[in-house]
């Protein structure tokens, strides 16, 4: 068990799980987590760097619990929630803004995540304020909320990396929300209204379900007081997400888009994040192409910075199933080629164990690309509220490094055969004349 | 009036080192007011000396003036006659041969910063050869010592290898993740501080410098900084783009990439930097020492001349999307009171999402791209903005920028008003230097301006250090006064048109047919 402090009472699991850590490895900074009456974790992570501090709020509710009528709601109540005033009749966003701190939110498969960065001191009562305009989202806002999505969403219609995922997801989570564009579509968005929007705020309020992710120099004292912004909320369980069943059919879809060169992604199939295989499957991404992480295609309030000339692999793992795609793109050679190329490579994963010397590599850059995703306050508090929804608790941080560490040949072998399989080609062509 | 300056290449020029000669040449007949450090001697004699914290050498010239005119400068370059004592940051000491380390420890990430800032013009020495610094650091990072390139065992210890150059010094850094920082460090300090390029290796980099050039060519902002700086300056590293043009890819050698190096890379103008959470700071010095070289002499750092600011806007050429950009002369580093009332003025002003001419701008042309900052320089900083793929014309947005500033122009802000924004822009700054990357940054830029010591990452849990030092005695007066200071004097204005755009899009997934 990691140090447990007097302020936390710890409920990680007592060991590295599994797996044995590397003689080499990198540690993540020790954590602590508390659940609190109702249900929500409070997890936090201390360092003494810099007199500021960084929040990530999990709510219970993202893409995946929209539906088809209201796609674009989970992007609309996170919208409302940031301009809902709170103090002074100022908004959360401008009151986090004055102090020189900075609110967000990211829209997850499965939730959605309120960013706040800031003095340290200022921290707790941020989270105090977000806790309240989520409680009350104000129905003033919810126009502009919708105008801000509506803008963001035709942005990402611009951006083919953005169609493609959306073509390869239509097809692979079928009977889930996270099958829609992640910003909604013109028509769903029209017809959302304020009842929608409230709902969907409701729908974030359950104790068990909720995490509040603490990073930077931070006090006891302010730690608590963070909690207790959330000690209020009912203590339920947030219901599960749609179950999605696994495709198991080959598809092919083609979109015409104004794009100057082919583009291409390829879906599969793949573990999600708690699974045992996910450790196998970073290595195969790690093969395959490193590209951006989980949270480079996500629709937040910043946009989708990452999605723009996306090529390589990308790994979808906080949706359940997962999914893994690989971007190419027309404009950096031959495109048949380079789809042929992948294919022969996923075969060989499949056929073969790999030799020694190509998995101690593709081992390594697997391990640098988990390190390397975690350098700021937020990038550090989102790991850890993921660590802390876990099975494992706030060890999964410091257990997938040693999973990965140990992963073999046969593994990898064995999860492509498992999953590399039947999937779904998305082509959007450049729109020719007439069209 | 005309002033030929030689090879004016001073260690430290600053607003303050100019100003007494541009008087002295106008006015020969009068008695000048003289700067902080000069003093006339009874025959006559006119001397200055300053202390420049960067390098163990020393510049030492006499000056004749004639009439209107200057010349006959003479140098003596590499002589340490004046012993330069570097006012460093803590952590930071300086080896034997004159190579400056720096190392902290930031507990947040299992990851590691590890650079190397090497100060030196980006157009070389002697002739303008714009480009041949990139040039040179990405033929170093590509060539292969022991069959393997910096850039090979970055990548195979999963780590990420940047190149950053700049008009006055070349940044290469490694992010390492924490369990290949000793190794990582060892590859990148022993092979930056000892370059080698063959010509594989330039064969690489000639590749990569003109997929830059091509990327950079295409990006507005990118276009509008350069023809800022050009319109600012007359000649120089700060006058040429770092990026250089065709003919640094057709006429650059081997053997030009191989003495920018030499003259270069050597540990007077270097910083070696290592910030991270899993680093054993012992080790890491040790690592840094073995890796050092021997002393080398240095070169004079070609300086760039200021150039009078023109009236008409300066077309910078095309780029994806049209824009402008506008620009002033600030404050030197040594400055430090204006220059961090510079950096507060940037701070209420261009911050995405908070500053005054972000809002404005946004809120003109929701679609419009916008940048904006003060750079902090060892001769004079300068602040910029750009805005580009609006709606706009360029000149309704230069008016949208003006009107924006008009504030903090006008007289000192409201106590309570200066209050707020200084408490946000001390969380920005701290915001700003949260990782391993952005500290190693920040300690590497202010080396490299002959500051160390100013650095905001230079600090602690209390806000101690120099930089917050300053910030903390900021006033709105003092505020007003560098406003209105720099930023209402004459700027400089830069255009870029755009490349034919393409039609609107359609809808997502409309087309599409299973």
């Amino acid at each position: 068990m990691r140090a447990p402090t007097c302020f936390a009472v710890a409920v990680a699991s007592t060991a590295l799980i599994g797996a044995a850590a590397p003689p080499d490895a990198a540690y993540f900074q020790q954590a602590t987590a508390q659940r609190l009456a109702n249900g929500v974790i409070v997890t936090a992570q201390l360092s003494q760097d810099s007199p500021i501090a960084g929040a990530q709020v999990f709510v219970p509710a993202g893409l995946a619990q929209q539906t088809s009528a209201t796609a674009g709601i989970a992007a609309v109540t996170a919208a409302t929630v940031l301009r809902t005033p709170v103090e002074g009749g100022r908004s959360l966003s401008a009151v986090a803004a004055e102090a020189g701190g900075e609110v967000a939110y990211t829209i997850d498969p499965e939730a959605t995540r309120f960013m706040i960065e800031g003095q340290s001191a200022a921290l707790p009562r941020l989270l105090a304020d977000l806790a309240r305009a989520i409680a009350a989202p104000d129905p003033a806002q919810f126009a502009a909320a919708r105008n801000e999505v509506a803008a963001a969403a035709r942005d990402d219609e611009a951006n083919p990396a953005l169609v493609a995922y959306a073509m390869v997801r239509q097809v692979r989570y079928q009977g889930s929300g996270f099958a829609y564009p992640q910003g909604g579509r013109a028509s769903s968005l029209a017809r959302l209204t304020v009842p929608d929007m409230q709902r969907f705020a409701a729908s974030y309020q359950y104790g068990t379900g909720t995490i509040v992710a603490l990073t930077g120099a931070l006090l006891p004292g302010q730690i608590d007081a963070a909690g207790k912004a959330f000690a209020s909320w009912p203590a339920r369980t947030a219901p599960a997400p749609p179950a999605v069943t696994a495709e198991k059919r080959q598809h092919e879809i083609v979109a015409h888009r104004n794009v100057p060169v082919p583009w291409l992604a390829v879906g599969f199939n793949a573990p999600s994040q708690f699974s045992k295989d996910f450790p196998a499957m970073l290595v195969i991404q790690a093969l395959l192409g490193r590209g951006g992480d989980v949270h480079a295609l996500s629709f937040g309030s910043e946009g989708t910075p990452g999605a723009a000339d996306y090529v390589g692999a990308f790994y979808q793992y906080e949706a359940r199933p997962g999914s893994f795609l690989i971007f190419l793109n027309g404009g950096s050679g031959d495109i048949d080629a380079a789809l042929k190329q992948m294919e022969e490579g996923i075969v060989r994963l499949r056929a073969q164990p790999l030799p020694d010397e190509l998995v101690a590599r593709a081992k390594k850059l697997a391990l640098g690309d988990y390190y390397l995703s975690v350098t700021s306050l937020s990038d550090a508090a989102w790991l850890l509220g993921r660590s802390a929804g876990s099975p494992d608790g706030v060890d999964f941080e410091n257990a997938l490094a040693a999973r990965i560490a140990n992963v073999s040949a046969a593994d990898i072998q064995r999860v492509a055969k498992q999953y590399l399989s039947d999937e779904t080609v998305a082509v959007v062509l450049p729109l020719t004349l007439g069209r | 009036m005309s002033i030929h300056r030689g090879v004016l290449a001073a260690l430290v020029l600053s607003a303050s080192f100019f100003a007494p000669q541009h008087a002295l040449a106008a006015a020969p007949a009068a008695q000048p007011k003289l700067a902080a450090g000069e003093s006339v001697l009874a025959d006559g004699l006119t001397i200055a000396v300053r202390r420049a914290t960067l390098s163990p050498a020393a510049a030492l010239e006499v000056w004749k003036v004639d009439g209107l005119s200057v010349h006959d400068v003479v140098r003596d370059e590499g002589a340490a006659a004046l012993e330069a004592q570097p006012r460093l940051a803590a952590g930071e000491s300086v080896l034997a041969d004159g190579l400056t380390i720096a190392v902290r420890r930031a507990t947040l990430s299992p990851t590691a910063a590890l650079e190397v800032w090497i100060v030196s013009p980006s157009d070389g020495y002697g002739a303008s050869a714009p480009g041949v610094a990139r040039l040179a650091a990405l033929s170093i990072v590509a060539t292969k010592v022991d069959g393997l390139s910096l850039r090979d065992v970055v990548r195979d210890a999963g780590g990420q290898l940047m190149v950053s150059i700049f008009p006055s010094s070349t940044e290469i850094s490694v992010l390492a993740p924490g369990n290949a920082a000793p190794q990582l460090a060892q590859a990148l300090f022993s092979r930056v501080l000892h370059p080698s390029i063959d010509d594989a290796g330039l064969r690489d980099a000639r590749l990569r410098l003109a997929e830059q050039q091509a990327v950079a060519s295409a990006e507005p902002d990118v276009v509008l900084r350069d023809g800022l700086f050009n319109q600012l300056f007359s000649d120089g590293p700060f006058h040429a783009s770092t990026y250089g043009g065709p003919d640094t890819l057709r006429g650059l050698s081997l053997a030009d990439a191989q003495t920018f190096a030499a003259k270069a890379y050597v540990p007077a103008n270097e910083i070696a930097v290592a910030v991270g959470g899993s680093l054993d700071e012992t080790a890491l010095a040790g690592t840094i020492t073995a890796a050092a070289p021997a002393a080398a002499q240095t070169s004079a750092q070609p300086s760039s001349a200021h150039a009078a600011p023109q009236s008409a806007p300066f077309n910078a050429g095309f780029a994806d999307a049209g824009g402008v950009g506008l620009a002033w002369m600030g404050p030197p580093v040594g400055d430090e009171r204006t220059s961090t009332a510079m950096d507060f003025i940037s701070d209420y002003l261009t911050r995405p999402g908070y500053g005054l001419v972000a809002k404005a701008v946004a809120d003109a042309d929701p679609s419009a791209d916008f940048n904006g900052q003060f750079i902090t320089l060892r001769d004079a900083g300068i602040f910029y903005v750009t805005v580009s793929g609006g709606k706009r014309s360029a000149d309704a947005m230069s008016a949208v920028i003006r009107a924006a500033m008009k504030p903090l122009l006008d007289g000192p802000m409201p106590q309570a008003d200066f209050t707020r924004a200084l408490a946000a822009f001390r969380t920005h700054t701290l915001r700003d230097t949260q990782t391993p990357e952005e500290l190693a940054d920040n300690y590497g830029w202010y080396f490299a301006q002959g500051a160390p010591a100013y650095a905001p990452a230079a600090t602690d849990m209390a806000l101690s250090g120099d930089y917050y030092d300053q910030a903390a005695a900021l006033t709105p007066q003092a505020v007003y006064d560098a406003a209105k200071t720099y930023l209402g004097a004459k700027g400089v204005t830069a255009t870029v048109a755009p490349r034919p755009a393409t039609p609107a899009t359609t809808s997502m997934l409309d087309g599409g047919a299973r």
